[in-house]
């Protein structure tokens, strides 16, 4: 009955510009685009893996042996030079060519993740809160159109809001960018709501970089640019002028007409801002006047009702009359002729699937013609016409794709989108994604990425997912000084200190997972291996040169040589601390008899081989006593630091007591000018390791400063530029 | 506003992403995700009394794919980055600032030498350094990982960018 009343006047207008502007063509090869998505997000691993994977066959090694090097030898072959590289490359960005020939949709698509969140972010909250004033507005209303929808709604079991606003919205332009076009830096933004858009600067960047990838990429003609980009249900139309870039985000089918006002409307702001444009250094204050000039592009269409709903109200009251005599005569008719009532029993159909509203049912001359909405994971209406006898030449669909809210549908979108492997479980509730199982961390990141981008999915939940790393550490269970790490190769390294049992259970472990294409763990600092007991001794005990330390297979220490009877007393205690150590013979060390001389060194050759070692600045002294080396005055942070750390490897110095001061900004410029002795003409001012020079002087003593303030340690930078110089 | 484009730039893996993640985020990860194209991050920052807003283009390492022409136009100044324990990405820099100083002519440059938190594998000797230095640009050691020195490099450069 509701799809009776198809002859009114409003219903023409409508049905006509629905007619001029609905989108039927059915893009259900999601499969393939897919496809060709994951092979642009990856297309450099895959691209360098397949094409050397088939040389290798061709030279019938199997590439499974290869494959296992092949990461590595890519990288190390690049450090050395760049001829790999450089052929890989071309082999890239043919592929990337053809691929993007193929289906440029899929380039969109694969720029998607990294330009959508900051569109979407806005439009998905304006269109929230866009949804939830209709609702309260239009609850109330009364029309025939409202009657009509709210019936649909009962019948759909779909919100009410949600019929309105697909019925009604045939495009609106909700953000409007206009770009620098050399730079991308944003010149203004409006959207439709007002609603300041956090990200636009970034989005305009990103719509150029995309642009200039696209063309880039594919396009023979360098003069030829994208005019349309579409991402998800949004259509981005970008034109350009010589300096500008201008960009509308619109949700709809934009008529041509659009495109005809953004390129007047480009063309007017070339001319008006031409020599703001030449001599644009990034100041963007200038532009902010555009912004009545933009806001005329934020056209919206709502179809037959919304903002001409005030002009049809008359129409509408007559109608309704005529509406109530004609559907009652048309209803008569339909009684009459049984083909009728398998329509209406075919459409009543349609409107139960999920994923498919059928807003209006025209016959114009004896073709039927469905105009509504349809999710294209929704069942196909082609097929279900038979069923009710009826015959395809007979039906003309106008059907509008759309994201139907259900949770299956959701689901099903998702799981197109991520392909999770079986491994992974997904669930679906209250808008929350679960991703359960185990999985890769990249393949982890991926979905989790992507997922956030379906309608109706508020955020991804991945707790629950044991990543093959997680695996591996379960596995290995490496004690806390153990780092694992799980590299973009697949391979897996161990650094920190472990004993070698564990080093050995890890490398046997390890062997189970396939997926891991090597296991390094030569960083590995193991506790109780002998080489490290025995440097630990060292460490510990600090032997005199006549006595030998050594440890056995077995793990015990043993000393043997001569040395004082003090020395001996207190080695014996601290070995008890070396943990790892299974025992401590020192049966072949004899202390010194009393009348032996103790060979020394000598304390000033001590010094002198301190100080070539250390190089002090002129601003430290060093002195040398009973093994101490102590440290003076004032040095660079650097130089104390490299003090501290190789003092005590000088031989002879056993301590070191270091009381240098970092020097003050105020002693390294002092020190500054004493080297570099400015004339009366040079401000030098010196903060955070940079030396700034300012006033005038001659090139020669530039040029000379500029060589020699290297020679303060602290210094790494010297600026000049505001030097002037007399010639 | 001022708005400012500059271009990181350098070999692949000394750091670009890291460093700009430190600066805008002050985040660190260890995991190595390699950049595809350009990804584009905005910090604000004051420099002369002034609000920039500094619009960083992260490009990808030059060795995957050379740098297009169109990712480099507009920018006003260049960060370049060189690993500290890979030698030859010094190289690389020389050679990725020579083709931008051909197609954008001279722009104002910092050098950052990343990963100096890796004192053990440090392999960069102070001449290279030196002839960094004799291009007239500032060289700054930096640590995406601690942080150190990436913050005051990065104003640096928008100092330069207010004062040519
Ligand atoms: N220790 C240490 N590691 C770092 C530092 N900066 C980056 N890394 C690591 O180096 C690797 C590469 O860093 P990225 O920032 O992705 O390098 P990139 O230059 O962006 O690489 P591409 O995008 O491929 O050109 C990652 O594993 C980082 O964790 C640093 O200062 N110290
Ligand atoms: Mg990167």
């Amino acid at each position: 009955m509701s799809n009776t009343d198809n002859n009114t006047l409003e219903e023409k207008q409508f049905s006509y510009k629905a007619n001029e502007v609905v989108n039927t063509t059915d893009s259900d090869d999601n499969e393939k685009t897919m496809e060709q998505l994951r092979d642009l997000l990856f297309h450099e691993e895959l691209s360098r893996i397949g094409n050397l994977e088939q040389q290798l066959n061709n030279l019938n090694i199997s590439p499974e042996t290869i494959a296992k090097v092949l990461a590595e030898a890519v990288r190390v072959r690049s450090e050395d030079n760049d001829d790999l590289a450089n052929a890989l490359s071309s082999t890239i960005e043919n592929s990337v060519k053809s691929s993007v020939a193929r289906n440029p949709q899929a380039l969109s698509d694969a720029l998607f993740p990294v330009m959508g969140p900051a569109i979407r972010k806005s439009i998905n909250n304006a269109i929230e809160s866009m949804l939830q004033s209709l609702n309260q507005t239009l609850e109330y209303g009364f029309s025939m159109q409202g009657l009509r929808w709210r019936f649909d709604a009962f019948r759909t079991k779909k919100s009410f809001a949600e019929i309105v606003l697909l019925n009604t919205l045939v495009y609106r332009v909700e953000q409007v960018f206009l770009i620098h076009k050399e730079s991308g830096v944003l010149l203004h933004h409006c959207s439709f709501d007002n609603v300041k858009n956090e990200d636009a600067d970034v989005v305009s960047g990103m719509l150029t970089a995309v642009q200039d990838f696209i063309k880039d990429s594919f396009s023979e003609n360098s003069d030829q640019n994208v005019e349309t980009l579409r991402l998800g249900n949004l259509e981005i139309i970008i034109q350009q002028s010589p300096d500008l870039v201008l960009a509308l985000v619109n949700r709809g089918n934009a008529p041509r007409a659009l495109y005809s006002s953004a390129v007047e409307t480009l063309e007017g702001l070339q001319q008006q801002y031409f020599d703001a444009l030449k001599s644009f250094n990034g100041d963007t204050s200038v532009f902010e006047s555009t912004g009545p000039v933009l806001d005329q592009l934020m056209v919206v269409d709502y179809g037959s009702s919304g903002k001409k709903a005030s002009l049809l109200k008359p129409i509408l009251a007559v109608s309704f009359v005529f509406i109530a005599i004609f559907g009652w005569i048309a209803y008569d008719i339909y009684e009459e002729n049984d083909s009728k009532a398998r329509w209406n029993a075919y459409i009543d159909q349609l409107n139960v699937q999920p994923g498919i509203i059928i807003a209006r049912h025209q016959v114009i001359d004896g073709i039927h013609t469905l105009t509504g909405l349809r999710d294209p994971l929704s069942v196909d209406p082609i097929s279900l016409l038979a069923q009710h006898g009826l015959d395809d030449n007979d039906v003309s669909l106008l059907l509008q794709p759309y994201s139907a809210g259900q949770q299956d549908f959701i689901l099903t979108r998702i799981k197109k989108l991520i392909q999770p492997p079986e491994s992974v479980q997904l669930s679906f509730e209250n808008s929350v994604l679960y991703l359960v199982g185990t999985a890769e961390p990249r393949w982890v990141e991926m979905a989790q990425y992507r997922a956030a981008f379906v309608d109706g999915v508020s955020s991804v939940d991945v707790s629950g997912i044991n990543s093959l790393f997680e695996r591996i550490k379960a596995a290995l269970n490496p004690p806390a000084t153990v780092t694992l790490t799980l590299t973009a190769e697949s391979k897996v390294v161990a650094i920190g200190e472990a004993t070698e049992s564990w080093a050995r259970d890890a490398a046997h472990n390890i062997l189970q997972f396939t997926e891991v294409s090597d296991y390094n763990q030569q960083e590995l600092v193991l506790v109780d291996s002998p080489e490290y007991l025995l440097q630990q001794a060292k460490e510990l005990l600090t032997p005199p040169s006549e006595v030998k330390l050594s440890v056995t297979a077995e793990k015990i220490l043993t000393a043997a040589g001569t040395a004082q009877e003090a020395w001996i007393n207190e080695a014996h205690n601290k070995v008890k601390s070396i943990t790892h150590l299974q025992g401590y013979d020192d049966s072949k060390l004899e202390a010194y008899k009393a009348a032996a001389v103790i060979p020394v060194d000598n304390d000033a050759l001590i010094l002198k081989r301190a100080i070539a070692y250390l190089v002090p600045p002129a601003t430290t002294e060093l002195t040398f006593a009973k093994g101490t080396l102590r440290s003076q005055g004032n040095a660079s942070e650097r130089w104390i630091r490299r003090a501290l750390n190789n003092a005590t490897k000088v031989e002879g110095v056993s301590k070191y007591d270091s009381d240098v001061k970092p020097l003050t900004d105020a002693q390294i410029l002092a020190e500054a000018i004493k080297l570099l002795q400015p004339p009366a003409s040079v401000t030098l001012t010196y903060k955070t390791g940079i030396l700034s020079a300012t006033g005038s002087a001659t090139k020669d003593w530039i040029n000379k400063a500029e060589n020699e303030f290297v020679g303060v340690d602290s210094i790494h930078s010297f600026y000049t530029t505001n030097l002037t110089h007399p010639e | 506003m001022i708005q400012k484009k500059i271009c990181i730039l350098g070999a692949a893996g000394v750091g670009k992403t890291s460093l700009t993640a430190r600066f805008v985020f002050s985040k660190f990860s260890d995991k190595y995700l390699s950049t595809m194209g350009v990804k584009i991050d905005r910090k604000q920052v004051e420099a002369s009394g002034q609000v920039v807003n500094m619009m960083l283009w992260d490009i990808h390492g030059e060795e995957y794919k050379k740098i297009p022409t169109s990712y480099l136009r507009g920018a006003s100044g260049i960060v370049t980055v060189i690993d500290g324990t890979r030698p030859n990405t010094v190289n690389v820099a020389h050679k990725i600032l020579q083709r931008v100083n051909e197609e954008l002519g001279t722009l104002p440059n910092i050098f950052l030498i990343n990963k100096s938190d890796l004192e053990d594998d440090w392999n960069i000797s102070d001449a290279m350094i030196q002839t960094l230095r004799d291009s007239g640009a500032p060289v700054y050691l930096t640590s995406a990982k601690s942080g150190d020195n990436v913050e005051s490099s990065f104003l640096q450069l928008a100092e330069m960018l207010l004062n040519p």
